[in-house]
């Protein structure tokens, strides 16, 4: 019997952005789909102006970590940039950037509604066939006569193509930590009309469930899918004569934050 | 600039605007009329229970799993839909198998079918965090986002209800589901749990309530979409 289900939703494929930098100040441009009266496709790069990826600006900042187009181009090398500047024909813009800030809305959600969670989650950390000349691009693929079929652009016909990123998780959980803190929780209490000790969320504040980073009182920690598949499932179950376990070799590109 | 709840009330994709990517990529994904998950996509159960004792091998277990792939392909019901259907396969699925009688040496066991090793993993990693920080003092309340077919739940249902009676006696289990046909199917899969099943009908974007109780909340990325291994073609 095979049980097929249509219309699935799953909202946990989280839609990115796309920033790009100048190349001589830095400063972030926000991407930009527009779509000609023709039905046409293009991208285009406005100033930074978006509030949600501000935020995500803000937190990837404070949490240490630098922009993909920075760690990983001639940004880093001050003097490749400036003879870069003499090349004739040259973009002025970076690379572009995907940047998760559909995943930092939910995180600030969790945040806000969910105070005494504890988060399990598990997402790609990596995926093959992702599209070209972008970091942390997606996948976008769609199924033609049973084969699949990878695209290159993000920009096709809304509704016939899947598209899905990787997940950063040491970016994920370090942004965590910091949308979590107790001075966000405080923070958005307080707006909630609900009113504290202000020390109540600090460390000093009595025994509290809240010592900690995560709100569940733990660091979340990053497992491999085989590491947390090691740690919690029955393995003997799973296991073929040759001593290979299927369950553990399959999904090596899949990682678990708890 | 459209945003997403403009581009959400289009009836198809709007032709002379501008939105940001994720917008973009969000409609693409979720638009009620035109969206790929609404319109395209398609999730299954494994149909048979696979025997991994009795293969020889991973690249057997492979075969298996690609025999699968092709029958529900070849299924009247994804040829009939166009270009674009894309099939699913999650390990919760996959891992749901039969775990092979070795002793009695039959490959099918209709008991063993529900032995669901995935979703057990996920049961035993909560049911000990659980034990360790709140039993006695606070109710096991999981949250689950985008349920799926309801076969996660169903499986951590199960195991907590065989094996740990204590805090099964002590479970809610909310599935936050921003599919109507879905949240459906999730509360027939269910029904055997449905005193500590509730399925909310809603995107978590749009929550409202705050829930002030410790929880356990699944976000799990568990659809594993398979890909061919020789795929050189590009649009």
């Amino acid at each position: 019997m095979i049980r097929s289900v249509f219309n699935p939703l799953y909202q946990d494929n989280f839609a990115h952005d796309v920033v790009r930098y100048d190349l001589n100040s830095l400063k972030a441009y926000q991407g930009i789909t527009v779509t000609s009266p023709q039905g046409d496709y293009e991208e285009v790069y406005e100033p930074l102006t978006d509030p949600l990826i501000m935020r995500y600006m803000g937190y990837r900042h404070e949490a240490g970590h630098t922009p993909a187009t920075q760690a990983n181009s001639i940004l880093s090398y001050p003097l490749l940039q400036r003879l870069r500047n003499y090349l004739p024909i040259t973009s002025n813009l970076s690379k572009a950037e995907f940047i998760p800030t559909r995943l930092v809305n939910f995180l600030e959600v969790l945040r806000d509604k969910f105070p005494r969670h504890h988060l399990l989650l598990s997402d790609f950390c990596s995926l093959p066939n992702s599209i070209s000349r972008a970091y942390t691009a997606p996948v976008v693929q769609t199924r033609y006569k049973g084969t699949m079929v990878p695209c290159s652009t993000y920009m096709v016909q809304p509704g016939y193509f899947d598209i899905f990123f990787p997940t950063n998780f040491e970016l994920l959980r370090d942004m965590y930590h910091l949308i979590m803190r107790p001075r966000n929780r405080g923070a958005s209490m307080a707006s909630a009309g609900v009113h504290l000790d202000p020390n109540f969320f600090s460390r000093t504040w009595g025994p509290s469930p809240f010592n900690d980073v995560g709100p569940s009182g733990n660091r979340a920690q990053i497992y491999t899918h085989r590491e947390f598949l090691t740690k919690y499932a029955d393995l003997s179950r799973t296991e073929v004569r040759s001593g290979e376990n299927p369950m553990l070799d399959y999904y090596a590109n899949v990682k678990v934050i708890f | 600039m459209l945003s997403a709840s403009q581009l959400a009330t289009c009836r198809s994709p709007p032709r002379g605007a501008k939105a940001l990517v994720r917008d973009f990529i969000h409609d693409a994904l979720y638009n009620p009329f035109y969206g790929y998950f609404p319109q395209r996509a398609v999730i299954y159960s494994a149909p048979e229970p696979l025997a991994f004792a009795e293969m020889r091998n991973s690249s057997e277990f492979d075969e298996a799993v690609a025999r699968i792939y092709k029958n529900i392909s070849d299924a009247k019901h994804t040829t009939a839909s166009t270009v674009g259907v894309q099939l699913w396969h999650t390990p919760v699925e996959v891992f749901q198998v039969c775990p092979v009688l070795r002793f009695c040496g039959q490959s099918v066991c209709p008991d063993d079918f529900a032995q669901p090793w995935y979703g057990q993993a996920i049961a035993r990693c909560l049911a000990s965090e659980y034990l360790l920080r709140y039993f006695p003092y606070e109710d096991f309340v999981v949250y689950e986002m985008g349920g799926g077919n309801g076969t996660l739940g169903l499986n951590i249902l199960d195991y907590l209800r065989d094996e740990y009676p204590e805090i099964y006696e002590r479970t809610t289990y909310k599935i936050i589901e921003i599919s109507h046909g879905l949240a459906k199917i999730q509360q027939t899969r269910l029904k055997q749990h449905s005193h500590v099943v509730e399925v909310i009908n809603k995107s978590i974007f749009d929550w409202n309530d705050v829930v002030h109780s410790p929880c356990f909340f699944l976000a799990l990325e568990v659809i594993v979409r398979r890909r061919p291994k020789r795929d050189s073609l590009r649009f």
